[in-house]
């Protein structure tokens, strides 16, 4: 390629890297842009998990306790942080916790709580104000990340929004309730979030969505500075009121300088109006300053050259009168074609038009 | 967002509650059965050591209590070096406190009214941390520190809601991400466009 700076120029690279970037993260925009727009428009209430659940109401004790000292001196070697009095199943119970654990004992009787598989599912229940039957309890069956002490269980509800109810086995606390809504709203974060193995809860503090919006953000970067170099090239016009007033007529002639066509200026640039109707000049870039093959030589006053005519074009070129006739607006002149291809096209062109 | 950790925003690395772990507790004289005789609608009923003293917090008559563990009385508000210390018991950093504020009746924006009443202590490190105690339990009840206020105008600006900083449905939003959604695709159209074109050219030399 011939051209009068052979140094990558900074507006060229930025081009190349908008284009290259948007390739890369197009579809994930995308995807940020129709999930936002989901949580914009779709209500809480359709996205919501605890339709049915009931909000945990502690009642008061009323049944005599254990003297809970003996298991502050059993559990005190571990560092003792708190003793919570609570009621699973309306039987008072004592958690206490130290750094490393956690452990419940009936408030009652200082016994180990263990909770059997009914009891769980009378947890569930009184959590729970659909009118769903309950299913038997089992392990869950897709990936969840509650902080829990012991190993977690699903119960499955038959109501019509598939309710599922999680516990902690251990404490016997109702971790969360699912459903289909809540499905749909985990399904537009993990996409939002990118966030595809959610085993450990969806998150967006992740190496994958770091590089996409880094790259995002360049994208847009370079998207900003390639508009500002555009108009700087006269490339791009505010849109003007005043009625646009085609005087003159462009006039094609051959590389031997014979007359080929006389042409109707339309706003734009020249290669917008030798292109109106019918395809006369062939480009690859589509008039963007980037392919070099819209080349064309002015026969007199040749305007000054912009960024673009100097990346593509030699200085041969250049001093002959030869533009990109993509960077210069339409104007009544005398342009002649400059290689072969261009007239060999021009005459099929032609030829395709008349048959 | 994404650079900045969630977890170092909700400002987790600013405190160790497994400092305030004794390892020697003497149990308490005044019993939970007794608590319950005096107190028999008192629900969510704790027992914690801070300072070396046992406590109770209750909840009774829908207000949370502080009980001493000892005599079962209901403690007036936390005074400041009560509060000051169990501050410092759980703060991992070492800069001094600069401020401290007692809010009884209005909260800062950053935290909810329902913490009410609390204390509120200005560490002098990087990051302008603020701790919250409970002013009843002594309790640590929130963090805040400057990145939490960065992150927190960061969403204000995700979601072009520069009112409140909580509502996703505002029409604003709406607008701007179908206009957006539209530049996105002519963007992707554009993208199709130019490397189509490129194989064009490669396809002619």
């Amino acid at each position: 390629m011939s051209s009068a700076a052979n140094n990558p120029s900074w507006w060229r690279v930025t081009q190349t890297l908008h284009k290259w970037l948007g390739l890369i993260v197009g579809l994930q925009f995308l995807i940020w842009l129709a999930t936002g727009l989901a949580f914009n428009l779709i209500d809480e209430q359709k996205l919501d998990a605890d339709v049915y659940r009931m909000s945990d109401t502690s009642a008061a004790i009323t049944t005599p306790l254990a003297n809970p000292d003996t298991l502050i001196a059993q559990y005190q070697s571990q560092g003792f942080i708190q003793l919570k009095l609570s009621s699973v199943l309306n039987r008072p119970v004592y958690a206490i916790s130290t750094r490393t654990q956690s452990y419940w004992f009936w408030a009652d009787s200082l016994e180990p709580m263990r909770l059997t598989p009914e009891q769980l599912t009378q947890i569930a229940q009184a959590s729970y104000s659909g009118s769903g039957m309950m299913n038997t309890v089992r392990a869950p069956t897709n990936p969840i990340a509650f902080t829990a002490q012991g190993p977690i269980v699903q119960i499955d509800t038959s109501d019509a929004l598939g309710t599922r109810i999680y516990l902690d086995s251990a404490s016997g606390r109702v971790l969360a309730h699912q459903n289909r809504q809540s499905d749909l709203k985990d399904l537009l974060f993990m996409l939002h979030f990118m966030d595809y193995v959610p085993e450990n809860g969806i998150n967006f503090n992740h190496a994958l969505i770091q590089i996409i919006s880094l790259g995002a953000l360049l994208l847009g970067m370079s998207g900003v500075l390639t508009l500002g170099h555009k108009f700087s090239q006269g490339q791009l016009r505010l849109p003007r009121f005043k009625a646009f007033t085609s005087q003159g007529k462009i006039h094609l002639y051959s590389e031997q300088a014979e007359l080929l066509s006389e042409l109707t200026i339309h706003p734009g640039t020249l290669l917008h109006s030798l292109n109106q109707g019918q395809e006369r000049l062939r480009t690859s870039c589509g008039g963007g300053g980037r392919c070099g093959l819209c080349k064309l030589r002015f026969v007199e006053h040749a305007p000054a050259p912009n960024d673009y005519d100097l990346d593509k074009l030699s200085i041969l070129e250049l001093e002959s009168g030869v533009r990109l006739s993509c960077q210069h607006p339409a104007q009544s002149c005398k342009l002649a074609l400059v290689t072969k291809t261009q007239h060999r096209f021009l005459l099929n062109s032609t030829n395709r038009q008349t048959i | 967002m994404v650079l900045m950790d969630i977890e170092f925003i909700r400002g987790k690395h600013l405190v160790d509650l497994t400092r305030t772990a004794e390892f020697s507790v003497s149990p308490p004289s005044y019993s939970f059965n007794d608590l319950l005789r005096d107190h028999p609608q008192a629900t969510d009923i704790t027992l914690y050591v801070t300072q070396g003293r046992a406590y109770y917090s209750a909840k009774i008559d829908n207000q949370l209590q502080q009980l001493d563990a000892t005599t079962g009385k209901i403690h007036p508000l936390l005074a400041e070096d009560q509060a000051r210390k169990a501050a410092v018991q759980v703060y991992t950093g070492t800069a001094n406190i600069i401020g401290a504020t007692l809010h009884q009746h209005t909260v800062p924006a950053e935290i909810s009214p329902r913490l009410l009443p609390v204390w509120q202590f200005e560490f002098d490190d990087m990051a302008h941390s603020s701790l919250y105690i409970s002013a009843t339990t002594g309790q640590l009840v929130s963090t805040r520190h400057h990145y939490w206020r960065l992150f927190d105008i960061l969403w204000m600006l995700h979601i072009m809601d520069y009112d409140t900083r909580e509502d996703v449905h505002n029409p604003l939003l709406r607008v701007m991400t179908a206009l957006a959604i539209l530049t996105a695709l002519f963007g992707i159209a554009l993208t199709y466009i130019s490397f189509r074109n490129s194989t064009v050219k490669e396809d002619k030399q």
